[in-house]
Parts: structure tokens; sequence; C-alpha cells
């Protein structure tokens, strides 16, 4: 491993194509910077690549293993972690809400986690230059948060939105349309062209065939190559070169088809995701003179509850997630920090047979008789807050992957918090189920998406990175992804890292201009 | 259909079970007998294709802390299996009447064991992971996809009604059955 093949300089290398990345490779491909991003998973060709057929799209999953622990321990792979161009957003399930103000200041309003070191207004252009270049389609005006439009009218709503509907006006729940990164209508943005419009194939969490879904791969990557950046796929990043004399990082080193070569560059912005990232700075040693990397691991509560109703649903059609209610975004009758959103669910069958598995238990007869009811299935799920805890943790186990490196072991278990808020949602999901006239009503437990492990904050001895996502320790080293959330947010999280990525490529390119003049 | 969609279901349809090459005889024949509890109406073996996947080393990207490597979880959990039919019958799991094997599953699911291997290895867990695999191996299937009445792979010019009760949804599940 000591040879390896030196490449020319570039300014910045990216590693990671995900929400984190993307944004801001593109960016600083248009401000004329010489960008190269690398991609631990592989190129994808949408059009003869993605099969309309879940075991088919398995590759697109991040299958190197990690061992998860605690009492909660979290499902990675197709749950929350993807590879290839446009890493996770190539099964990401397109909802795009935007956080409200007061989600990044959870300490303040309950006193517990802590608020962000950025406030919304510091991300609300970015949320707005986002949904339009994206295409984000929903309600004008969403009716909760500060008011916005989209710029496309909303996706159908399939079968299982219906019913959440039909059971939330039962019950006087104002619901609404969802937000959804993915096409009503054909639309253009300059530098990639025409996307065509959605066909409702319902494969959002396997890989959208069409272009519709406003993955990275169709977006932000296209956007990036057009300026002149270079994407190689299939680098596996192994080691960042520093300088012991500044402590700047000089080069990175990677793997593909098993050489080594060695990128040197002037910059690094680390998007890898929550669980890599820490992994490869915790591998290197590098960036943590805080002791916090890998810590504050968070997950969002995001229990399912199924029902079983008299219509047709055909729940793999449609955009999975058509409506969405923030009625419960700080619930009045809450007892527990923070809030959830409600979102109704469709879902592909090999999904909901493998949960009906694991969360029932059902086999023999009483798993085919549940699965011949598939048609007549629906789910609401929400996304809620979630705090961070000293034992919720990434750590390097002893334990060698197929790379010859420690496979992470993450910590997670459900506070008091989450268990309040999780039983408070589920009995209104319940509630909604009934109204609607759902039979076999069932919850599946379950936690959703990787967050924090490198925080963002104030303070070098409390943070991992500054609010521009600027290392404390390593000043050439920028971090962007969901590990420096400091806190989960009661929202989706990819429009939000996706406005972090801009947000920290122009506070990159400020300072820069500063350092010049 | 779509060309991709039609390859990966043609491709399940036709290829042959792949050949055993990461159990032993007993072990795998074990697991066949398994299979055929937890999923009755499988239409290809189930176990080749655990087989299959554990000697290529694949994973699904993570796994219960509290549980060794895959390969070693399932060695270790047939061997329970084993020894219980043994210790409470003293038969062979596989030459149990179905009633009896339903049973000793039914223990292992709700963890009241805790003899031999199942001192070290958490008996519920395992018993999530088989039946977990098992299932996602069974619905991957064609035949099993049509069973159920999903048409989602008709793929090729997506859905224009994707509401409640729409008639058209009948028509093509007539066309499936």
């Amino acid at each position: 491993m000591n040879q390896s093949s030196s490449l020319e300089p570039v300014d910045a290398v990216v590693i990671g194509t995900g929400a984190g990345g993307a944004p801001l490779l593109a960016r600083l491909a248009q401000a004329g910077l010489k960008v190269v991003a690398l991609e631990a998973g592989r190129q994808w060709n949408p059009a003869t690549d993605f099969a309309t057929d879940e075991r088919a799209q398995a590759g697109l999953f991040w299958t190197d293993e990690r061992l998860s622990a605690g009492n909660d321990p979290t499902a990675f792979g197709r749950n929350n972690s993807g590879t290839g161009v446009g890493g996770s957003t190539l099964h990401f399930t397109a909802y795009t809400p935007r956080a409200q103000p007061d989600d990044l200041r959870l300490h303040t309003e309950f006193g517990v986690g802590v608020d962000w070191p950025l406030s919304f207004d510091d991300l609300e252009p970015y949320y707005s230059q986002l949904e339009r270049f994206l295409g984000v389609s929903g309600p004008s005006p969403y009716p909760w948060g500060p008011a916005h439009d989209y710029p496309l009218e909303p996706l159908p709503l399939n079968g299982a939105a219906q019913l959440m509907q039909r059971g939330c006006e039962a019950l006087g729940i104002q619901t609404s349309p969802a937000a959804n990164a993915a096409l009503s209508g054909s639309y253009y943005a300059a530098g990639v062209g025409w996307r065509a419009a959605c066909t409702n194939r319902g494969f959002c969490q396997a890989g959208c065939s069409t272009g519709a879904k406003a993955s990275m791969d169709v977006t932000f990557i296209p956007l990036a190559l057009h300026h002149g950046a270079e994407v190689r796929s299939g680098c596996f990043v192994t080691r960042l070169e520093t300088d012991p004399a500044t402590n700047r990082v000089t080069g990175v080193v990677y793997t593909r088809d098993s050489l080594e070569y060695r990128q040197p560059c002037s910059h690094v912005f680390l998007c890898a995701g929550a669980i890599e990232t820490p992994r490869l700075l915790l591998l290197n040693g590098l960036g943590n003179s805080s002791g916090q990397v890998g810590r504050n691991f968070m997950a969002h509560t995001g229990i399912q509850v199924w029902g079983r109703f008299e219509d047709d649903v055909h729940p793999h059609k449609g955009i999975p997630g058509g409506l969405i209610s923030e009625a419960t975004h700080r619930p009045r009758s809450a007892d527990f920090a923070g809030g959830y959103l409600l979102q109704s669910i469709g879902v592909m069958p090999v999904t909901y047979a493998s949960q009906v598995a694991r969360g029932r238990g059902l086999w023999g007869a009483a798993l085919r008789d549940h699965l011949l009811e598939y048609n007549h299935v629906a789910g609401i799920n929400i996304l809620g807050e979630c705090l961070p805890y000293e034992g919720n943790y990434l750590e390097l186990s002893d334990e060698l992957d197929a790379r010859g490196l420690p496979k992470p072991r993450v910590h997670f278990s459900f506070g008091d918090n989450e268990c309040r808020l999780t039983a408070h949602a589920e009995m209104l999901m319940r509630r909604i189920w009934d109204a609607a006239g759902a039979t076999d009503v069932w919850a599946f437990p379950r936690s959703a998406h990787t967050i924090g492990t490198c925080r963002m904050g104030f303070e070098r001895d409390e943070a991992v990175v500054d609010p521009d996502g600027r290392s404390f320790d390593v000043p050439n080293l920028y971090i962007c992804d969901n590990s420096v959330f400091p806190s989960a947010l009661s929202v989706n999280p990819a429009l939000t890292i996706m406005a972090l990525s801009l947000r920290t490529a122009e506070k990159f390119l400020e300072r820069a201009k500063r350092l010049e003049a | 259909m779509t060309e991709p969609t039609r390859d990966a279901l043609r491709a399940r349809l036709l290829e042959p079970a792949p050949q055993r090459a990461f159990f032993t005889e007993t072990e795998f024949a074990l697991l066949e007998v398994v299979s055929s509890r937890l999923i009755p109406q499988f239409h290809s073996s189930l176990a080749a294709q655990v087989d299959a996947r554990l000697f290529k080393g694949e994973g699904k990207g993570w796994r219960f802390d509290t549980l060794p490597p895959d390969g070693e979880m399932y060695r270790l959990g047939l061997r329970g299996l084993e020894a219980l039919a043994q210790t409470q019958h003293g038969s062979s799991f596989t030459e149990l009447p179905v009633l009896e094997m339903d049973a000793l599953l039914l223990m292992v699911q709700r963890g009241e064991v805790s003899a031999g291997v199942w001192e070290t290895l958490p008996a519920t867990r395992f018993f999530e992971e088989l039946l977990t695999e098992l299932t996602e191996l069974h619905y991957s299937h064609p035949f099993a996809q049509l069973e159920i009445d999903y048409t989602g792979f008709a793929d090729a010019h997506g859905w224009q009604q994707v509401g409640l009760n729409n008639p058209r949804d009948s028509e093509l599940e007539g066309k499936a059955r």
C-alpha cells in the first residue's frame, strides 16, 4: 500500500456526491475552481440500470457492514444509506419539507438538546433557490411555517394519501399535499436542461428510472459537470494526508479497482454522510480535538402505522408520501420536547413483506394470508425529533470489513423524550386510521436517517465544525452532510442538507475572496 | 414492461437454483425444512439463495451487534434448532411431525430457549433475521408477486390513475391472474 500514483493537484476534493456534496461541487465549479468529486459507488444509468424491482435495485444501498448496538439498534442499508453518484438521494423518497424556524432553537424553546449556530433566515434563501432549481412540487402557499410557494403543482394523491386525508378530515386535523422533489410537470433548469414529469411509477425508494425525482445525479451533478467539475466513481477514500507543520490536508488517498491513488489538493470537503464522515476522521485521527467526532448520533423517530381497507389502494403507485400534516409540529397536548410531522406512505411489496416479517413476526399461512391483502394496505408514518444523548454514538469496532478497515459500531437507544413522542404519535395515527375505516391496524416502530456525529457549533471544544462548516482543527477541511446537524429537526433532512451545502460553498468562496483581498 | 425490469424478472424465473456452496449438506437440509415451515409456498429454493449470499459474503449493510456475522449466525441457529429437537423429542428436527417443528420454531421466535447455543445467540433476533430474509426472497419471486396481485412491474408507462378504487387496477389484476 506504499505505492500510490500521485495525480495533478486540484483546488478542492469533494468526498461523497449526495445531498451534502453535490450542491457545493456545482457551486465551486461555477466559481471557476478545479474540483474533483470522489464517489465510492458507481455511476448508474437510470434508464438502463433501474428496474422496477426491489431486489434488482439492491445495488443502490451501502452494504459495507455496520454494527447496530443499543436498545433500539438502527437499521442501515436501504433504510438510510445509498451508494453511487448521487448518494442517498438515489433512494430518498423525495420528501423536501423545510425546517421551521423553531426547529433550529430547540434548547431555547425546551431547555434540551442544542440550538443551531445559525437561524432559519440563514437557510431560507437556499431553500428558495433549491426548490426552484430542483423543481419541487407542492402546495402554494404551503400551510405551515413562514409562507412560501412551490414552482410546481403538487403531485397527485395516491390511495394512502386519500385515506389519510379521509381520516384526518373526520378528526379535524389539517393536511396538505406534500412538498416532493419530483416533477409534476416537465421542468427546465439552466445547466441541466429539461427533465420529464413524474409517471407515478412509485419506486422512488428504489431509484427513479425517468429522472423526474430530483436526485443529485440528474440535477447538481450535471450542473457541476457542465461547469467543469470532474466526478470519479468507484473511489473509496482511506486517508487524508496532512502537513504536521500547518495541520492542513495536503492530499486525499483513495483506492479504485484495488489500486491506490493520491490526489493532492488545497481544500477538502468531506460529505460522506453521518457514518462514513466520522469514521474516516476517526480512522485518520483528524479533526477531533473537541472529542465530539462520532458523538451525538441521532435518528428520527419514525414509527409507521399500517391498516387494511376495503378500498383498492394499490400502495405501490404514485409518490409514496403524497400527503403531509405539520399540525403536530408543536402539539398542545405534548408531554415531550419538539414535535413531529405526519406523512402518508405507499409501499413496495418486498419492503412491506419484510416489515410484516420483522415487525409482526407472521409466518406460514398467517404471513401468506396477510400479504394477500397487499393491495388494501396503507400506512402513515411520522418524522419526529430525536435528542442527542451521551450514550448514542459511533465508534470504530475491532471487527474488520472486506476492505480491511474497522467496521463502525453505532449505539442508539431512544430516550424518554422519543418514547413519549412516539406514544403520542402512535395513538394519533391509530385514531386517524380508525376514522378512515381501517381494520387490522398495526404499528412498526423504527428510526430513520443518520444525523449528528460531527456537530456544528460556535465553540471549538463543543463542536467539530464552525457555523460555516469548517473544521476547528484542520483549516482547509470542511464537512457538509447530515453529520453536522446539531439537532435532528422534525422534518426530513435532505433539503436542509442541500441548503447547508450551498451555504458552505458560499461561505468558503467568501472567505477565499477575503483572503485574496 | 421496461427492458431492465423484464430482464430482472426473467433472470429470477429462469436461473437454476445455485449449487450449495456455504452450508454442509446437513445444515442445508435443515434450512430447507425450516424455510418450508416459515414460507410453505415458496417457488424456488430459499435455502439455496441464502447459501449463495453467504458464500459470496454479501450482506444488507448492517447487523445487530448482539449477533455474530451472518454465516456464523445461521450455522449456530441451525445447530441450536437441531439440539432443541434432540432434547425435546430425541429426534432430528427434519424427522419431526410438522406440528412439532412449528412448536419448536415458535419457542425460538419467542425466546423460550436458553440452553446450549441459545446461551450466546439471542433466539428472537436470530429468528427475526431468518424470517425476514426468507420473506424478502420469497416475495421477490414473480409468482409470489402475482399471487398478491401486485402489478407494479408493468412499468413501461407508469400510472395515470393513482387514487383509490381505480377500475383499471382490477382489469390489470385479471390479466395477471
